[in-house]
């Protein structure tokens, strides 16, 4: 009996389909573009590409969190009709959407006391995030308990790999996303950091690899090293872009080279990450086997 | 006739002094005795910088403290291969005389086999026809000498007998007809012992001499353009002497030698006790001047600017009598300039000074040229260590870049096979860090041992991926040849550009698109490649070395980088 929802910020980074097919229910961030705020609804008021474009010309992006007042107006909508609710979060290492959530849940359990309300924070980003979710989905579809989700949830959430390479990083030291020393690298020597995310759910940088086009065959090989079932991974694969189609092109045929079965699926880098990540970039979202993120 | 029945310490240091007195005068020559064909040799430098360490050692009755102390010194200065056997020679000698305060011809025996023994143990390969093969067979059988003289006599006479074997041990030296360079170097350190020992004359350094040890074909060393157009990179010949201050310690006039060769070329530089001279081509007289001036007064200086023939800061041709008093003319403005300049050198490093550590890891790198120091930098290193052109530190430089890092553990990029030795004894020496030697022998391997690196995770794995890291990349280095030499796989015609790969030379061509584009076959295809150009070479030169990859690779990325580098105009990274 699926009683409950399963809602998420609308930086999980799926489609509109995608949230339709797994049911998902979504709040929008805030981002600002040139001083201008818009509420992120997925690439429908402001395409992706208009998004990366205005970017590119230099235009100053920010995001801004949700606050706890729109996580009791969204939550209080649904506790209303009567349903649980399963929310999950960004990663905390990188947002701070969690603690948000968090307290505006516990101030609804006193308005709702025999509601539940369970926040999970997904350690997660962009469409890594989004497979916490669509896991969420899975799990509910065969039977699970609200309860039985959330436990699997947090076991699931460390198996997501988070495989990203941003071809400026300027964006992300300047979002404080990484370390200056971190963002210094690439520069003079091409070098490209292929960036995960770590046990603390903050983006840390795995590996250094000189040249795009070695980039994308180390996303490959690496997405055949840490998949679920090796070559036979046979589960969802998102190749997300900063508006960079073509490449993320590339980086799909190669991994359909190493994961036949896989179901490969490209997406973009959404805009609230991608006020961090800036244009340009490919990343790999996937599940792997193990509890591994080096 | 001295007698010599025995040596004490005082009696053995003086036969030391005349050893490394020796070995500097012949310090050029050994250079020079260099089975590349590609003008890299330093051994002379290396082992005379290495033996000159002794002289930090205290006078002392006892010859086992003495040695003991000197080896102590000669270990902190080694530099080079050869330097750093050397340094262990006397270290194991010093612990065969360890207790002792004197040495009969059998004890000095003892130490010479004990030397032997200190100096195989840290080789990992030793091959035969080197250095070592004379030290060992110079002393192998035994020997009935009334006196250390005569000892040392038949030591030498036998250690003269086997170098010139050397050349029958080791092909690469029958082929470019030379003899062992650091076999030459304990030849003439034995012989200067001997001679000092005896009470003779030690043989007067001179300018000429060392001059005419230089290589026939200095511009064998500069870029390619500066040969073809025949340009003067250095424009100013500049030579001073120096009455030497007491106080000027052979270390600071090492550390002089290393700063200023940076600063120019066809540089000679002869001291003794009293006296410094110096002569050098540089762009900068005022600066290498200035820090001369730190180690003893100007007695005579002279500028010539080379670009325009009969001008300079004193006439050319004036006599010298003129030439003194417009110093004591213009003595004070001089000193005023040349302080003024002082101000503007590079500070020494206070080596006593507590080591610091306040971060987990920390990446050394030995490296030259300004571009690849940059490189080194963005690539991950917290400290660069200036290794001059030939890729040879001291081994307190790289004490010196090791706590720079200020690390738990600090990773070692010693980036030249001769180097990595020093780097291990460096990392011994420094004992408040986790010390790790990393197998890369070119500094493209450096970087791409750099890039391997990564905070997460442990030392033991980080050592692992590095090494990795430093042996996935193919290094190929292209300079022109300074002599004839019949190569394994290739023969070299004077002139010609050679490119090297893996450490041997496996094309000679020449022009040097020619070379590389052979060299780009042997390599095999990469994706991606970094050609780093050095010293005095033009940028658009080099876009065209790029341009000729990606049109003979197919889908290939190549970065242009000014390296900066001195001894190689082109380096280019194969990954």
């Amino acid at each position: 009996m699926s009683d409950y929802i399963i809602s998420a910020e609308s930086t999980v980074d799926l489609l509109p389909q995608e949230i339709e097919e797994f049911d998902l229910k979504y709040i929008p961030m805030t981002f600002t573009l040139n001083g201008v705020n818009y509420k992120d609804d997925l690439g429908q008021t402001m395409s992706y590409d208009e998004f990366y474009e205005t970017m590119a010309k230099g235009a100053e992006t920010k995001t801004t969190s949700v606050a706890v007042g729109e996580y009791i107006d969204f939550f209080t909508g649904y506790l209303n009709e009567g349903l649980d609710i399963l929310h999950v979060t960004m990663s905390s290492g990188i947002s701070s959407t969690y603690s948000q959530a968090t307290s505006a849940a516990n101030i609804l359990k006193e308005e709702f006391p025999d509601r539940k309300i369970l926040v999970l924070d997904s350690m997660c980003a962009g469409a890594g995030f989004g497979l916490v979710a669509e896991e969420m989905s899975v799990l509910r579809k065969n039977g699970a308990s609200i309860e039985e989700a959330y436990e699997q949830g947090l076991i699931f959430r460390r198996k997501v790999n988070h495989l990203f390479v941003p071809t400026d990083l300027e964006y992300l030291f300047k979002g404080g996303r990484l370390s200056r020393t971190e963002a210094l690298v690439g520069g003079l020597l091409n070098i490209c950091p292929m960036i995960c995310i770590d046990p603390q759910g903050k983006l840390a940088v795995l590996m250094k690899v000189k040249g795009k086009k070695k980039a994308f065959k180390e996303l490959a090989a690496q997405a055949l090293l840490r998949a679920a079932g090796g070559a036979d991974f046979d589960r969802i694969l998102y190749v997300c872009h900063c508006h960079c189609i073509d490449d993320a092109e590339k980086v799909a045929e190669l991994v359909r080279e190493v994961l036949p079965k896989a179901q490969i699926r490209i997406g973009n880098v959404g805009l609230a990450m991608g006020c961090h990540s800036g244009p340009g970039g490919v990343a790999l979202f996937f599940a792997g086997d193990r509890e591994t993120w080096i | 006739m001295i007698d010599t029945k025995t040596v004490n310490g005082k009696e053995f240091e003086k036969a030391l002094a005349g050893g490394i007195t020796y070995l500097k005068a012949g310090e050029e020559t050994l250079n020079n005795l260099n089975v590349f064909p590609v003008p890299d040799g330093d051994t002379g430098t290396n082992m005379s910088s290495t033996a000159n360490g002794a002289l930090h050692a205290a006078s002392c009755d006892s010859i086992g403290e003495y040695t003991a102390a000197a080896a102590s010194g000669m270990m902190r200065e080694s530099r080079g291969n050869s330097g750093v056997i050397l340094s262990l020679f006397f270290r194991g000698m010093a612990k065969a005389l360890n207790g002792l305060e004197k040495a009969d011809p059998q004890a000095m025996l003892d130490a010479l086999r004990a030397g032997y023994k200190g100096a195989l143990s840290a080789v990992a390969k030793p091959m035969e026809g080197t250095i070592l093969t004379v030290m060992r067979e110079c002393c192998s059988e035994d020997i009935d000498a009334p006196d250390i003289s005569h000892l040392l006599g038949v030591v030498l006479a036998r250690a003269e007998d086997v170098l010139a074997k050397t050349p029958d041990m080791l092909p690469a030296l029958k082929r470019a007809k030379v003899v062992d360079s650091g076999g030459q170097g304990f030849v003439f350190m034995l012989k200067g012992m001997k001679l000092a020992l005896d009470g003779e004359e030690l043989p007067a350094m001179t300018d000429s001499q060392a001059a005419a040890a230089k290589p026939e074909d200095e511009g064998a060393e500069a870029p390619f353009e500066e040969m073809a157009e025949e340009e003067i990179t250095f424009g100013f010949c500049t030579e001073a002497l120096l009455d030497r201050n007491s106080d000027t310690s052979d270390e600071g006039i090492a550390e002089f030698r290393r700063m200023i060769s940076d600063m120019g070329d066809s540089m000679v530089f002869v001291s003794d006790e009293e006296l410094i001279k110096l002569h050098i081509h540089t762009n900068e007289p005022m600066t290498v001047l200035a820090a001369a001036t730190a180690l003893g007064q100007i007695v005579k200086i002279k500028i010539e600017n080379m670009r325009v023939q009969h001008t300079g800061f004193i006439q050319k041709g004036a006599e010298e009598k003129e030439e003194r008093s417009l110093i004591e003319k213009g003595g004070e403005v001089l000193e005023g300039i040349l302080s003024t300049v002082a101000e503007k050198l590079p500070k020494k490093k206070d080596r006593n000074a507590e080591p610091v550590i306040n971060k987990p890891y920390g990446i050394a790198a030995v490296c030259e040229g300004d571009g690849m120091m940059d490189a080194f930098r963005q690539a991950g290193a917290l400290a660069v260590i200036d290794g001059g052109k030939s890729m040879n530190p001291s081994i307190n430089d790289i004490i010196d870049g090791i706590r720079e890092c200020e690390a738990e553990t600090v990773f070692v990029l010693p980036n030249n096979k001769n180097t990595v030795m020093a780097a291990e004894q460096a990392a011994q020496l420094c004992p408040e860090s986790d010390v790790r030697v990393i197998k890369s022998v070119t500094m493209i391997e450096g970087i791409s041992a750099a890039m391997g690196f990564n905070p997460v995770r442990g030392t033991d794995e980080n050592e692992e991926m590095m090494n990795q890291a430093a042996a996935s990349v193919k290094t190929l280095s292209f300079s022109r040849a300074a002599k004839d030499a019949e190569m394994e796989d290739v023969t070299v015609k004077k002139k010609q550009y050679i490119g090297i790969l893996g450490g041997k030379i496996l094309s000679s061509e020449d022009t040097l698109e020619q070379s590389v584009a052979a060299l780009l076959e042997k390599a095999g295809e990469a994706d991606f490649y970094t050609v780093y150009y050095g010293h005095g070479v033009k940028e658009n030169d080099a876009a065209q070395i790029a341009a000729l990859i990606e049109d003979t690779v197919e889908d290939a990325e190549v970065v242009l980088v000014n390296g900066g580098q001195k001894l190689y105009p082109y380096i280019i990274s194969a990954e």
